[in-house]
């Protein structure tokens, strides 16, 4: 039975392949009642897939789909109180905006009166009144999405499923859209579930963010914990922007780890799970750009606590909101760092070769999963990365 | 952060569409995106080429005059239409219109199915059961006609086949009677229909059934309230593909018909070749091409309004 | 398999020969200095052996080309279609042929054997002066039946009137063999073209239509042979020659007399190869070969020559050489003048309407 405050909708143990292809791996996921849930990945990652398998269209090779506590893995898609918004929108060509949006009253027998009713609604929840005679054909694209909206929402469905609703719009429309589908999700409380591979709409909108990789679910969390406290390296470059390196754990005492970054620089790193840590093991470790202070002269502190890599200037990219700095603090031929600053001092140029130091808070170093065991043969090549 | 870039690419003027894209867009998605101008385009090419031409001579030839031995004389009149207008053969149009309307009927109740199928779901069998549609076309169509001649038979292989199986007592008359004749036309012309219709199956975006799925339509709705609809275009297409050329046969009544299945085609083939009457054929042809046109010209009409709103 | 059945309107052969020798046409293209004759005749209507046997005598090629309905290949030639050094014609064609410039008149004194044919099949109504035509194969018009399915033989023309075979009978389709029929049967010449005659031939014939399976002139054989007929109107040979294979079939000249009709070589006007189509001409005017070819065709050749050669069989037919009292009952087409004709084809057009 379904416990009060338990999952609207419950993704079991699903896997699916498609000839030999595997896309999903056993994926679990619980969508809570109300939520925005963002699938998040890059093409290819099974994102639309999981999406396409809760609506219907697609069945499960194994595992499990619950809704409401009841297990709808059989149901076929019309059968499931679940709604899609598509990507192309496939709004019925031979139909206008009035009948595209009351399809699906009109499937259910709804009576023409409140049929009426219900559609001007769900326009004017839409921007679109007085849009009602309209050949779908002549509409712009973000016109056409709003149909789509309207259509899909009238139902009032359990979940509402988006798919890249809008991939197909220019960014300023996106931006507005973003916004707008976000406040109307708050006013419905609709719980919806969004597929993108745009990582700043997925911050803009969602609740939760669930971060796709080659079939699984990298992390699961809120915007800020999936950006703040990436668990991957995937999940830290595909969520902002961030300089993965690789350090060594030389010991584990105490809750504080002795690591050599990129086998040239070492420092001790505070961490709450040191167990986790065994000494002889690489780590992959992320630094975001903005959270690099860059220095040009030594003699300027540091903040506190902060690790200090002494470097040479490589470029420096100004791009009026802000500067890119690309440091090499490992050497030439050892991986840059790029540092992200709003500082005007930033905006002259200065020559490469300059020197410079790279102040980076420990708190802002993030440690993520590991690469391999150290052994004395280990060369750089086996742990570079982009 | 690189969105900026990315932003700056999106917001590129959108590249003008030259002469040639425009034109091969057109002729993809027609002029309103519904209309089916690809389809239409071998009918059209087919008809200015090997159709126009003829027919202007063919028009030129009614207003003649025949002179001895099916000569033509060049001399202007307009009495072969007087003539083609005879009530006399206004059962022979009629008849003939009844058989095409029948064959196209026929070939529209069983290649609507087989269109169906192929597009949705013959998955990698496809290629193979398009070749075999198209395998009547390579063989002679006497063939054709002389093996139903020899199926249909009072003495052929279907009663023959009825007659062991207990089903029949006397042989069924099969031969030489309107059903041979229609069963004739829907067996040459059913490509003509299923062609189209295939591919305006195959043109309608499987994300509009999901759509409607996704709304609550059982398949049957969908198919009855999106498949349907949106094949119209493919159904108009094969219908005049199968009717035009029925109204102009004149082989499958000649040998799967007798003396009451003659038809239109066959007055028009005995002034040109047994009469050796040619100006009066062509008068005949000149009227059966002029209410095709006609019919075109309102199917066109019709599908425009169809189509815009 | 080949050796089936010859018959001169076979669509199916020609068809599938058609179908099967797609340089057909190139080969009629062939420019003047070739040594070679191209041969227009009526599908299965010579012994296979023949023609080779004429380019090893001689080195002249020969493109044989077939026809199944004379009336296409008129109208082919008619259009202008170019190569043709030779044709077979029947004697209804010969006027219009003439009058069209198709043809072109054999130069005197050239063929050395035509002397071999009979008296009877020169000075034709269709070619009084014997310019345009040697004659080739000839044969009658009658009934065809079958023997199985009738309780006694047709002896008279009106047992194609006979209700009790309705449905079953079938009728050549064309003006001439009908329109001369039953003018014949109303007792009036050939060349009546009064109103109250075409009256009583149209009401005839229409008394009939409701009796008739099929007006054709291609697939009666075929309908005897399976059934789907008990009795036709028909061409000898076509009847003949399926009859080796099924003796249930049968073909009778009714005691009202009928029609000869001739097969005729005809020389192309306009060909670039005269001399050597004269050369084929002449050899297929030899007894031996003209004997070989009826031999094979079971039509009946008017090469008096060639009659003691002929397979006995054959000659003592009296369906295909029918005996002096019956052969006086059997006549020419008349020559019609062009507006008779029309006549004949608008009233044949017209029972086929009604």
């Amino acid at each position: 039975m379904q416990p009060p405050d338990g999952p609207l909708l419950s993704i079991e143990g699903v896997t699916k392949s498609f000839g030999d292809t595997t896309v999903l791996r056993e994926i679990s996921l619980d969508i809570r009642k109300g939520e925005f849930l963002t699938f998040l990945g890059p093409s290819g990652c099974g994102k639309t897939t999981t999406l396409r398998i809760i609506a219907g269209f697609e069945a499960p090779d194994c595992g499990r789909i619950l809704l409401e506590g009841q297990d709808i893995t059989g149901l076929p898609p019309y059968r499931r109180d679940v709604h899609t918004v598509f990507q192309h929108y496939a709004l019925f060509p031979h139909y206008t905006v009035f009948n595209n949006v009351a399809f699906g009253l009109r499937i259910r027998r709804v009576p023409e009166a409140e049929i009426g009713k219900r559609v001007r609604e769900a326009l004017s929840l839409v921007k679109l009144s007085g849009f009602e005679e309209r050949q779908t054909t002549q509409m712009s694209g973000g016109q056409m999405q709003r149909v789509a909206l309207a259509r899909a929402l009238i139902g009032r469905p359990a979940v509402l499923l988006l798919d890249e609703p809008l991939g197909a719009l220019d960014l300023k429309l996106r931006k507005e859209m973003q916004l707008e589908l976000k406040t109307l999700q708050r006013r419905l409380g609709i719980t919806f579930v969004y597929v993108t591979h745009d990582q700043e709409e997925a911050m803009t909108m969602s609740d939760r963010i669930a971060v796709f990789n080659k079939g699984v679910i990298e992390q699961l969390g809120a915007p800020a914990q999936i950006y703040e406290r990436p668990k991957t390296s995937f999940v830290a470059d595909f969520i902002g922007a961030a300089n993965v390196f690789s350090a060594r754990v030389l010991d584990a005492q105490g809750g504080r780890l002795r690591l050599r970054l990129e086998e040239r620089v070492e420092f001790e790193l505070l961490v709450e799970e040191p167990s986790a840590y065994p000494a002889g093991t690489i780590f992959k470790l992320a630094i975001r750009p903005e959270r690099v202070t860059v220095r040009y002269r030594e003699d300027e502190p540091a903040a506190p606590g902060a690790l200090r890599l002494p470097a040479v200037l490589a470029e420096n990219v100004y791009l009026g909101n802000a500067s890119q700095i690309y440091l090499q603090p490992f050497g030439e031929g050892g991986k840059t760092l790029l540092a992200v600053s709003m500082d005007s001092q930033h905006r002259a140029p200065r020559a490469a070769g300059s020197p410079a130091w790279a102040d980076i808070r420990l708190e802002d170093i993030l440690m993520l999963e590991p690469v391999g065991q150290w052994t004395n043969a280990a060369t750089p090549a086996e742990t570079s990365f982009a | 952060m690189t969105q900026t870039a990315e932003a700056a690419a999106e917001n590129l003027p959108a590249r003008r569409e030259s002469r040639a894209e425009k034109l091969l867009s057109w002729l993809i998605r027609g002029a309103s995106p519904a209309a089916s101008h690809l389809l239409l385009l071998p009918a059209a090419a087919w008809l200015l080429v090997f159709l126009l031409l003829p027919v202007a001579c063919l028009l030129a030839l009614s207003l003649a005059t025949r002179g001895p031995y099916g000569t033509v004389v060049w001399s202007f009149t307009w009495a072969n239409f007087g003539r083609a207008l005879n009530p006399m053969y206004l059962p022979v149009l009629l008849r003939t219109a009844a058989y095409a309307g029948s064959a196209t009927g026929l070939c529209l109740a069983l290649g609507f199915p087989l269109a169906y199928y192929l597009s949705f779901y013959a998955g990698k069998r496809r290629e193979t059961l398009l070749v075999m549609l198209m395998i009547p076309f390579w063989t002679s169509c006497l063939v054709a006609i002389y093996s139903w001649m020899i199926i249909l038979g009072r003495h052929g292989l279907l009663n023959d086949l009825l007659g062991r199986l207990g089903l029949i007592q006397a042989p069924l008359p099969l031969l030489n009677n309107g059903f041979s004749v229609v069963l004739g036309l829907v067996y040459f012309y059913i490509p003509f229909m299923v062609l189209p219709l295939y591919g305006s199956l195959e043109k309608i975006p499987r994300a509009y059934l999901e759509a409607a799925y996704d709304l609550g339509a059982s398949p049957a709705e969908a198919f009855l309230k999106v498949t349907l609809p949106l094949s119209l275009p493919g159904v108009f297409a094969g219908c005049l593909l199968t009717f035009v050329p029925c109204m102009g046969d004149f082989l499958t009544a000649e040998f799967l018909g007798g003396p009451r299945n003659f038809l239109i085609g066959n007055l028009i083939q005995n002034q040109f070749l047994m009469s050796q009457d040619w100006p009066f054929g062509a008068a005949l042809t000149a009227l059966l091409v002029l209410s095709l046109i006609s019919g075109l010209y309102f199917y066109q009409r019709l599908e425009a309004r169809q189509i815009e709103p | 398999m080949d050796e089936r059945r010859y018959t001169r309107r076979d669509f199916l052969r020609v068809a599938l020969a058609v179908a099967a020798s797609p340089t057909l046409l190139v080969a009629c293209a062939e420019g003047p200095k070739e040594r070679v004759v191209n041969f227009f005749n009526w599908s299965r209507y010579i012994d296979p052996k023949t023609l080779p046997r004429f380019t090893k005598r001689t080195g002249i090629q020969v493109n044989y080309q077939e026809f199944a309905d004379e009336e296409e290949m008129f109208a082919k030639l008619r259009s202008g279609a170019l190569g043709y050094d030779l044709i077979v014609g029947t004697d209804y064609m010969i006027p219009r042929m003439k009058a069209l410039n198709i043809i072109a008149p054999y130069p005197p004194g050239v063929l050395k054997n035509l002397g071999n044919i009979d008296r009877q099949f020169r000075r034709t109504p269709y070619d009084p002066d014997d310019a345009f035509t040697v004659p080739y194969l000839w044969g009658t018009t009658g009934i065809g039946f079958n023997k199985k399915k009738l309780a006694k033989p047709p002896t008279s023309w009106l047992d194609l009137w006979d209700p009790r075979y309705s449905g079953k009978i079938a009728m050549l389709d064309n003006a001439r063999d009908c329109i001369s029929l039953a003018l014949m049967l109303k007792g009036y010449p050939e060349t009546e073209t009064s109103d109250a005659a075409f009256k009583a031939v149209r009401d005839l014939l229409l008394k009939q239509r409701p009796l008739v399976r099929q007006y054709t002139s291609s697939t009666y054989v075929d309908s005897l042979v399976a059934g789907e007929v008990v009795m036709a109107m028909a061409w000898s040979g076509d009847v003949l020659q399926a009859a080796r294979e099924n003796p249930q079939l049968d073909y009778v000249i009714p005691k009202e007399g009928s029609y000869i009709w001739v097969d005729n070589l005809c020389l192309v006007r306009g060909s670039q190869h005269r001399e050597d189509t004269l050369r084929l001409v002449d050899y297929l005017l030899e007894p031996k070969v003209a004997a070989e070819i009826a031999d094979k065709v079971r039509y009946a050749s008017p090469n008096a020559a060639a009659k003691p050669l002929l397979d006995a069989s054959l000659r003592d037919d009296p369906r295909v050489f029918p005996p002096k009292r019956e052969m006086e009952q059997l006549k020419f087409h008349a020559l019609l003048d062009p507006d008779a004709v029309e006549l004949w084809n608008d009233t044949w057009s017209d029972i086929k309407v009604a």
